[in-house]
């Protein structure tokens, strides 16, 4: 016998999805500026692969860069593509970006080179294009699937950035946060998760 | 006022059990109209088929309202007809028009009390219903939606809503 409630969420979506989007941007904005009056020091908390210290650098990476053109960069792929991700409810929006974060992180921690730091949130903006390409082909959704091919179409090109290329660009977190966020998508596909029975 | 919805458990109602004809386009057109009928927040009483079900209607219904509403996933008996899932069981047809009288009248004592060795035996689907005896009061008042029992077995659509005082 299974008991669960539908609690449809209240208000409109869309201002919710704006204002976690524009909230997660004005945060990084914060901290980057914390960081210049820091003298650029937290740029050190990155994620440093096999270093044990450098694994806290997992948890704080996506949330720094390296001056503002690096923050620049990110800012509107964050904003649109977020908007789109916590578009389809938070708490889902809030789990993909948990799996992105850790699996980015993780990756990048046991694959790129010693002696490195990486830091940035394009392992997110990564992460959320794959989420939002191949969700719709999880939870077989037409409407999803759409908005995937638009997302492909708009920001497919960025892609190539999973493969190794410019020196000084972390490529490793670019392709492990596109790891992360196919495996959101498959994890987090309706079907998959089990029903709460009380 | 509660709003209380019962719709049948079969796993046709699901896309991904569609074929390119709709076996049930009827039953599947009321049951979305009575579910979108319900409050945005709905509490679910069923099996689990039946509540994979309730999900993808309630996905699938846009709703308004703060209606106390609840959405009950049962069926009768599948051993209606020689072609029936389970063959044809005698016993169907009585316990079906049982369970229509109580459905109906409503009377929740009756629901609490369905037999689940019967049901069993009888392939229907009353978990969801017999839960109904909790949330129907006597002064409730049923409209049946669909009472049908196509390829045997049998369901219905019904919606409830308590008299105004």
């Amino acid at each position: 016998m299974v008991r669960l409630t539908y609690a449809k969420e209240r208000g409109a979506g869309w201002a919710r999805a704006a204002a976690f989007s524009v909230g997660f941007v004005a945060l990084l904005w914060v901290i980057e500026f914390v960081d210049v009056l820091l003298g650029n020091r937290l740029d050190d908390e990155g994620v440093r692969p096999r270093d044990e210290d450098g694994l806290l650098g997992i948890l704080f990476a996506p949330l720094l860069h390296a001056g503002w053109g690096h923050l620049i960069a990110n800012s509107l792929p964050l904003l649109v593509l977020g908007f789109l991700v916590f578009l389809s409810g938070i708490g889902r929006a809030l789990a993909a970006t948990a799996v992105i974060w850790v699996v980015g992180g993780l990756g990048t921690w046991l694959i790129a080179p010693e002696h490195t730091v990486h830091i940035g949130a394009s392992v997110i903006v990564f992460g959320w294009l794959t989420y939002l390409m191949l969700r719709g082909i999880f939870a077989r959704s037409e409407s999803q699937i759409a908005l995937g091919v638009v997302v492909l179409v708009l920001y497919g090109g960025a892609l190539w950035g999973v493969l190794p290329g410019q020196p000084g660009i972390s490529w490793q977190g670019h392709l492990f946060g596109a790891i992360g966020g196919g495996l959101a998508a498959w994890w987090l596909a309706p079907d998959r998760q089990r029903h709460a029975y009380v | 006022m509660s709003r209380v919805v019962l719709v049948p458990g079969t796993l046709a109602l699901l896309p991904e059990y569609a074929g390119i004809e709709d076996p049930v386009a009827a039953l599947r057109a009321t049951c979305l109209e009575a579910v979108g009928w319900l409050g945005a927040e709905v509490s679910v009483l069923a099996d689990e088929q039946g509540a994979r079900v309730a999900a993808h209607l309630l996905a699938s219904t846009p709703r308004t309202g703060d209606e106390p509403s609840y959405l009950v996933v049962g069926n009768g008996s599948a051993c209606r007809t020689e072609k029936a899932p389970g063959y044809l069981d005698e016993r169907a047809t009585g316990f079906d028009a049982d369970l229509a009288r109580a459905l109906t009248a409503p009377d929740p004592a009756a629901l609490a009390a369905i037999d689940p060795e019967t049901s069993a035996e009888l392939l229907a689907a009353t978990d969801g219903i017999r839960s109904l005896g909790d949330v129907l009061t006597p002064d409730h008042v049923a409209t049946v939606d669909y009472d049908d029992d196509p390829y045997g077995v049998q369901y219905w659509v019904v919606r409830w809503t308590a008299r105004l005082p």
